[in-house]
């Protein structure tokens, strides 16, 4: 039995270690170079309103509806810009 | 006591376990390797033959949203230009260029994207506002609308799930087979796994029945497993119609290969495709940054700028090659990176897709490969000169095989 505990407890320890180092390794962090990124009226049909269920196309400039989205920052609703 | 201690200790490993399972899932992308790169032989190369000119009126900008070479029963030879502000197409004699000849105004669709002129009392119109295709006659009154979301609540998000989506561009004609219109679209975000292997991105609208059917699924190697491609320049579908009229052949921006999609069956096949000299592509690493739902646009940027990525693919049936662009990497250091700045190639292959050379035009300042189709002068690509503020001319580049 303590095989098992001890067994139980090594399989936590590793796995711990994994989730950890897989929450904290980013190597990229938010900067604020995306305005130097940005092509030309990149965000024109971007906007952002209560709706908000979409998110913004950093390359085409257009908001797209994302279900679910946990970062969704601009009303896709046609027209509504 | 002494029992339930280790079923504890068990359920927090567990649970733990899986934890970690859910949070390391993406974290694994893809690395799509060009096994061809550096040992392909040239043999072609393209060569300037040319421009073309089209007047544009003070509405109409260049790199418009979309455009459609087409023929009349006479055979005459025709472009036609959407001019979204000013809600016109806009229709050329190819061969004249200059003065557009014919008009047709469009101001009942909402949000016109994309259109397609069978001839001048049979007009379709892609309706991005409601997700229609509409047919106009030739007094520009809508004489039948077609959802291409079966009617479904557009508010309740899940039928982005079931449905693709659609960014029209002129190289991507739509394409008329055997009374369907063949419409491509595609799953805009990362294509969840769960529905990677049913989500079909292929419109075929009856325009008998207007009953519309969807076709074609994503490589699932390349798209599925969750692999992030968090962006639609990196989930987009370019295509043209093989020769035989029976095939798709299907160019994915992360892939050297094409797909080669049957219309009429669900049977595909995959060939080698790729560039000479594009590197290894890999998907968004999640590790990268913290929020895994969503990647920060700055690093989508610069991964765009700093993939290979390739284009539309475009069959000339006046030499039997095809056509395929490549918007090129950007050094990761040394370079600003901006995405105008990517050079713009196109890969040449034969028939069967044997690779015969591949010529650098320019760059995406310069050069708008999404509105690009073949003539019998040669390869048409959209050129806006950097220093054009007049914005007088729809200007295209043609580009004609040589040996090398």
């Amino acid at each position: 039995m303590k095989k098992k505990i001890y067994g139980a407890l090594g399989v936590a320890a590793i796995a711990l270690a994994a989730f950890l180092t897989t929450n904290t390794s980013s190597s990229a962090s938010d900067t604020t170079l995306f305005s130097l990124f940005k092509i030309n009226a990149a965000n024109a049909e971007c906007c952002s309103t209560p709706i908000n269920n979409g998110r913004c196309s950093s390359l085409t400039g257009n908001c797209y509806p994302d279900a679910g989205g946990s970062n969704n920052n601009c009303d896709s609703t046609k027209g509504n810009c | 006591m002494s029992l339930r201690m280790p079923l504890i200790l068990h359920s927090i490993a567990y649970a733990i376990i899986i934890c970690c399972f859910i949070s390391c899932k993406n974290s694994a992308g893809i690395e799509i390797k060009n096994d061809k790169r550096g040992s392909l032989k040239a043999a072609k190369m393209l060569a300037l033959n040319g421009d073309k000119k089209f007047s544009l009126d003070s509405l109409s900008a260049p790199r418009p949203p979309y455009i459609q070479l087409y023929n009349d029963a006479n055979g005459n030879e025709y472009l036609a230009m959407l001019s979204g502000y000013s809600k016109n197409i806009f229709i050329y004699n190819y061969d004249s260029a200059n003065n557009p000849v014919n008009q047709i105004p469009i101001s009942t669709v909402q949000m016109p994207l994309a259109f397609h002129i069978r001839n001048m009392d049979s007009i379709y119109v892609y309706n991005d506002k409601m997700m229609e295709m509409i047919l106009l006659n030739n007094k520009s009154e809508i004489v039948s609308k077609v959802s291409l979301i079966n009617n479904e609540n557009m508010k309740d998000l899940s039928w982005t799930n079931r449905y693709p989506q659609y960014v029209p561009h002129g190289v991507n004609a739509i394409i008329e087979h055997e009374g369907k219109l063949v419409f491509p679209g595609q799953f805009i975000w990362t294509l969840p796994d769960t529905i990677a292997q049913q989500f079909r991105f292929t419109s075929l609208i009856d325009v008998n029945s207007n009953k519309v059917n969807y076709v074609h699924k994503y490589p699932y190697n390349i798209y599925g497993h969750g692999y992030l491609w968090d962006e639609p320049m990196f989930t987009g579908v370019y295509y043209d119609i093989m020769p035989d009229n029976k095939k798709m052949v299907y160019s994915f921006p992360v892939s050297h290969d094409l797909v080669i999609s049957d219309l009429d069956a669900d049977k595909e096949t995959t060939v080698y495709g790729g560039s000479n000299e594009a590197a290894s592509i890999t998907s968004l690493d999640a590790d990268k940054f913290k929020k895994k739902s969503a990647a920060p646009n700055e690093y989508i940027y610069q991964k765009a700028c700093t993939s290979d990525l390739y284009g539309g693919i475009l069959y000339d049936k006046y030499r039997d090659v095809y056509y395929r662009f490549l918007r090129k990497a950007l050094p990761e250091k040394g370079v600003r990176l901006r995405w105008e700045n990517k050079k713009v190639a196109v890969v040449v292959m034969d028939k069967d897709f044997k690779y015969l050379g591949e010529t650098e035009l320019g760059d995406l300042n310069e050069f708008y490969p999404d509105n690009s189709f073949v003539t019998k002068e040669g390869l048409n690509v959209e050129y806006v000169a950097p220093n054009d503020v007049e914005e007088k001319f729809l200007t295209f580049r043609i580009f004609r095989l040589k040996d090398i």
